[in-house]
Order: C-alpha cells, then sequence, then structure tokens
C-alpha cells in the first residue's frame, strides 16, 4: 500500500511506527480509521491501495471525521499488529474497537492482524 | 612545533618508504584527503603520510623517524571517535594500526581478551562466539568496524556500563611505545605472563587511558569479558516525563540486576523511523525510551527480575509520572524493521552515521546521577536556542554511581554556516554541562580549554609533568589535551 505521512517532521511516533505495517498492508481499503495509543492519536484515510497518516491532533489540519476506531496500549497494539495476543487483548480491553464492523475487519485483514 | 621537514615533506616520506615499503606508506593526494577529517566540526589538516605498521618493532622505527624530524604522529584505526581524536597534525604522519589486528589470546581461565589496535568489535564478537560464546563484552553503539583498543582507552560506554562501569574500568593493562621508543607493559602483565588484574601496583595503565593519543602508542590491550548468561532480552520502556525517566533510570540502577538501562529521547526514536529532522514533540508522545536489557541463567531469574522492572515502574508511576508497559523489541522490529539497530550491538547507526548532511558530532559527558535533570532542562534550553532537537543518549553507570548524558547532533558538514551553528552550540553547551558537575570524555580538542580552567591546578600541572615525561618532544597526537 502506498503510504503518505502528512508533515513527517511533526509526524508523532505511533504514526511512524505504523508506517511500515501500512506499506506491507494489502488494499484496497476505503474510509477513515482513527487509532489510539495512550494519548497519541493518528489518523489514517484509505482510498483505494493508498493511505494517508495524519496527526489526529489540530497541529497538521482537522483531522477527518473516522468511521471506525481503535484504542489501546502501545504494547497491546503492537501485538495486535503482528497477529498476537488478539483475543487476549480484546477480552482484557487492552485493546477497544468502535465504529463501522466492515471497516474494522478490512483493516485487521489488511495488516494482517486476522 | 613542526620543523620545516616536516612542514614541507622533505626527505620524511623517503625515509618512511625505505623504511616501510611503498606499499605500507601512502603520500597521495586522495588518500591524506581521507584522513585529514571525520564526522565532526573539528577542524580538518592534511596529514603528510599515512603509514601501516605490523609490529611493536615497527612503531618504534616509524617514532624514530618522526622524533628526529620532530613530526607529530597521530594513531588510528577507523576513525570514527566523534570527537576529532584521529585528526592528524597538519603535515604529521598518520599512524594506521588497523594491520595489527590479532586477537592474541582469549583467556577463559582469568576471562579476559588480548588484542592488538586494529581488532575491531565484529572481530571480537565472531571471535567470541567461535570460542564457545561463553563471554560477553561492553559492545558500544558503534559500527562493528570500530577498534575496541580505541574505545577503551577513549573511555568509551556500551551495554554493559550500567553494571561493571565505562570501557576504560574494563582494562587490565596495556602494551605501549612511548615517543622515545620504549616500550612498558602495564597492570599484572607488568610482572606476571598473564594480564589478569589492573592492579596491583600503582596504576601505569592510566596513563594511557583518556589521554587520547598522547603518551603512548598503545599496541596490546587486555579486556575483562564477563560471562554470556543463558537468556537475555531487551524491553524498551517509554518514559513521557524527564523527571520521572531520570528517577527510573536511577532505581533501575540501584537495583543492580540488569545489564542496560540506555535511554534515547523522542528525537532519535523519530530518525530511527526515517524522519531526518524531527521539528517538534507531539502531544502526548514519550520524551525517552528506555532499552532495559535483563538477562539471566534460569526462566525462574529472569521471571523474577521482570516483575523487578514492573514494580520499579510502578513506583515511579505512584510519583505521578507516566510510564508505558516496557516494549518487547521484537514486536517493535516487527513493526519497524530499523529498530534492529537497537537490538544486536555492535550496530551501525544509519540514521545517525549516514544521515543526509554528513555531519555527526556530541558532546558526551559523566557526571552526578543527582544533576541529571539540571543538565538536560539546560542542555535542551541551549540546543534549542541554535535549532537543534533534543537529541540525547543517556544511561546510569555502574551500579548508578555516574551518569552519561550526551547531547547529539547532525548537520550538514558542507555547509560552514551549519559548521559555525555547531561550534557556537558546543562552546556554550560545554560550560552547561560542566555547571551541572559533568565533565566531557572523547573531549574535542575545542573544548579542552573550557575543561582545563575549572581543573585543579595542581592536577593540571602534574598533566603536563608527566606528558613532558613521556614525551618531551610533543610529537604524540599534539593538540588534543592542551599540549
Amino acid at each position: 500500500m502506498q503510504v503518505v505521512i502528512r508533515d513527517e517532521p511533526s509526524m508523532n511516533l505511533l504514526g511512524l511506527l505504523l508506517r511500515t505495517r501500512l506499506e506491507n498492508a494489502t488494499g484496497p481499503i476505503e474510509g477513515e480509521v482513527e487509532v489510539v495509543a495512550g494519548a497519541m492519536h493518528v489518523a489514517l484515510r484509505f482510498r483505494g491501495d493508498a493511505v494517508e497518516v495524519m496527526r489526529g491532533d489540530s497541529r497538521t489540519g482537522e483531522p477527518p471525521k473516522h468511521r471506525a476506531r481503535i484504542e489501546g496500549t502501545l504494547s497491546a497494539l503492537l501485538d495486535c499488529a503482528r497477529g498476537r495476543g488478539v483475543v487476549r487483548n480484546f477480552v482484557t480491553r487492552a485493546i477497544r474497537v468502535g465504529g463501522d464492523p466492515r471497516l474494522l475487519f478490512r483493516f485487521a485483514r489488511a495488516l494482517g492482524t486476522l | 612545533m613542526l620543523s620545516r621537514d616536516a612542514r614541507t615533506g622533505g626527505d620524511i616520506a623517503l625515509r618512511l618508504v625505505n623504511r616501510f615499503g611503498g606499499d605500507r606508506v601512502v603520500t597521495d593526494r586522495a588518500t591524506r584527503a581521507l584522513y585529514a577529517s571525520d564526522s565532526t566540526e573539528n577542524e580538518p589538516h592534511t596529514p603528510r603520510a599515512i603509514v601501516y605498521p605490523k609490529s611493536v618493532d615497527e612503531i618504534r622505527a616509524l617514532l624514530e623517524i618522526a622524533r628526529e624530524a620532530r613530526c607529530p604522529v597521530t594513531s588510528r584505526v577507523a576513525g570514527l571517535n566523534v570527537g576529532g581524536l584521529a585528526i592528524p597534525a597538519e603535515g604529521g604522519i598518520v599512524c594506521d594500526l588497523s594491520r595489527m589486528n590479532r586477537i592474541l589470546d582469549v583467556n577463559r581461565s582469568e576471562q579476559y581478551a588480548l588484542v592488538e589496535p586494529g581488532v575491531t568489535w565484529g572481530d571480537l564478537k565472531e571471535r567470541l562466539a567461535a570460542a564457545g560464546d561463553e563471554f560477553v563484552v561492553n559492545y558500544p553503539l558503534a559500527p562493528p568496524e570500530t577498534s575496541v583498543l580505541a574505545c577503551c582507552l577513549m573511555d568509551g560506554l556500551g551495554t554493559l556500563t550500567m553494571r561493571y562501569g565505562s570501557m576504560g574500568e574494563w582494562v587490565n593493562g596495556v602494551e605501549a611505545v612511548l615517543a622515545d621508543g620504549t616500550v612498558v607493559r602495564t597492570g599484572a602483565a607488568s610482572v606476571s605472563p598473564v594480564w589478569f588484574s589492573r592492579g596491583p601496583l600503582p596504576d601505569l595503565t592510566g596513563l594511557f587511558i583518556n589521554f587520547q593519543g598522547t603518551t603512548g602508542i598503545v599496541t596490546k590491550l587486555a579486556l575483562q569479558l564477563w560471562p554470556k548468561r543463558r537468556l537475555r532480552e531487551r524491553v524498551i520502556v517509554p518514559a513521557y516525563e524527564w523527571a520521572g525517566a531520570f528517577e527510573f533510570s536511577r532505581r533501575i540502577a540501584r537495583t543492580g540486576l540488569f545489564d542496560e538501562c540506555g535511554g534515547f529521547s523522542w528525537p532519535a526514536a523519530k530518525m530511527l523511523f526515517g524522519v531526518a529532522v524531527p521539528v517538534g514533540r507531539a502531544p502526548a508522545e514519550p520524551a525517552i525510551f528506555f532499552a532495559v536489557d535483563v538477562s539471566a541463567d534460569t526462566h525462574a531469574e529472569l521471571a523474577l527480575k521482570r516483575a523487578i522492572l514492573a514494580d520499579t515502574i510502578r513506583g515511579v508511576r505512584a510519583l505521578g509520572f507516566h510510564f508505558d508497559a516496557p516494549l518487547d523489541v521484537n514486536a517493535l522490529i516487527a513493526a519497524s524493521p530499523g529498530f534492529s539497530q537497537f537490538s544486536d550491538l555492535p550496530t551501525r547507526l544509519t540514521f545517525l552515521i549516514d544521515n543526509p548532511g554528513g555531519g555527526l558530532t556530541w558532546i558526551g559527558a559523566y557526571g552526578p546521577m543527582s544533576t541529571m535533570e539540571e543538565a538536560a532542562r539546560d542542555g535542551f534550553c541551549v540546543m534549542a536556542r541554535h535549532g537543534f532537537p533534543p537529541l540525547l543518549v543517556t544511561r546510569p553507570m555502574k551500579g548508578g554511581h555516574y551518569a552519561v548524558m550526551r547531547f547529539v547532533e547532525t548537520f550538514r558538514r558542507a555547509d560552514p554556516a551549519d559548521v559555525a551553528r555547531i561550534r557556537a552550540l558546543h562552546a556554550e553547551l560545554v560550560e552547561v554541562v560542566l555547571d551541572a558537575g559533568y565533565i566531557p570524555y572523547k573531549l574535542p580538542p575545542s573544548l579542552v580549554p573550557a575543561v582545563m580552567r575549572r581543573m585543579d591546578p595542581g592536577a593540571r600541572d602534574l598533566l603536563q609533568r608527566v606528558k613532558a615525561a613521556v614525551d618531551a618532544q610533543h610529537i604524540l597526537n599534539p593538540g588534543k589535551l592542551g599540549f
């Protein structure tokens, strides 16, 4: 997937961490997903085989309204991104999701989590 | 002072060629230019010739020629010390020791390796693995092609520094050639055939550590080895406040249970992920990441240490500081393969060494644990004023007896304005670290006066007298310690 990071020098570490996983992800996906780790927010705007990564705060302009949301500790998100401990992290609520389930499913599948 | 002969070349090159042969004396302009500078802002100086000795006798012969011509000699292996210490004097001779690269002994009983100057961290790691993989050494955050001996003599640091101290403390003894050609052996090896310790005689080894190549050319060094534990894991602990980070650092060191607790501030993490010049810390982003190494012989021991790490984190959280749970470094590598540069040392930190501007420099200083906050706060202020992000590497040393604070900058080496900016920054930064009780190591020549001004006059005078005693003509790496 083609990844564009908006205002890369000021991108937070969560966005930078997600970059490689997104580059290896397979599309197409359409929609907006918000990822939250602790207090770090990233907004992902998927358009087919491309994704734009934005900081989820106001510094880089108004983030898009998201249709799905994933929130968790950095540790749990990293585990899930590797496809490890997915069930455990959901059961213990180390990872919480909300919004469009079909978009969440496609996002998880694209990242190889499922 | 250089002789006319040294300044103009005269017959020195001819004499060197006659002694060493044409294949081990290089005088062409392109090669000399390669040896004239390093990655730092320090002034380049072009040597007259580069000589590649292969033995102690050849080093003695080289020094004899240099003495007669009063020509300066600078030793060097990889030239990656980030202090300008291997930059020769203008018109001097570079003594490139990379061809003296034998590992003479791996002593399993007394646990040391005896190495020549050209032995690299990569060589040593390979040899230890081949010899049964039962020992570890203090691998630095440096490329594998850098010299073990040089790193020890410059008192650098590495992955076991928190437990056992800086590299100078790992040295059991050396063999060195003085400027007059005398060969000396220090430490236990001055009496015993076994290089088993630094003592119990007067510590002459210290005459060659942190003297920055000004007292002799070291030709052998005995480096302590430590048993390799059966299990090892590295976790990354993100901390969100500086004060909390330093408190964590102090507490983890005092447990005496962990091998390493190296802290890297947020710009380092961003650069690792490909951001050439990070411009600011995003809201709610960790301030610093600690790489904590845990080793053990049994799974029960490992589990206990993990529990103590978790307990230490809980303790600093209870003070109101925000810490994430430890991240498995393998998970980070899976998410971003660039992180592997932090997992297996020695390592080439490409985001620093191969940065687009080509310039890499720092002020690294050892100092009290009690003033880490002050040093960081004031150092970051100065860095910000000069337009640099707060790129810091820090760790407790030797069980928390002291700490290192290394303020790192990348810059455009080809841009005189950027070089001037670095020099102005360092002129201020050195005073900041000294004010906090810290003392720079791998001291760049330009910062020597600032340190010497604060040095006890008696100590300063003694240094001068020691130098005069071992190198009366001042031909060994002149200018690197103010003499």
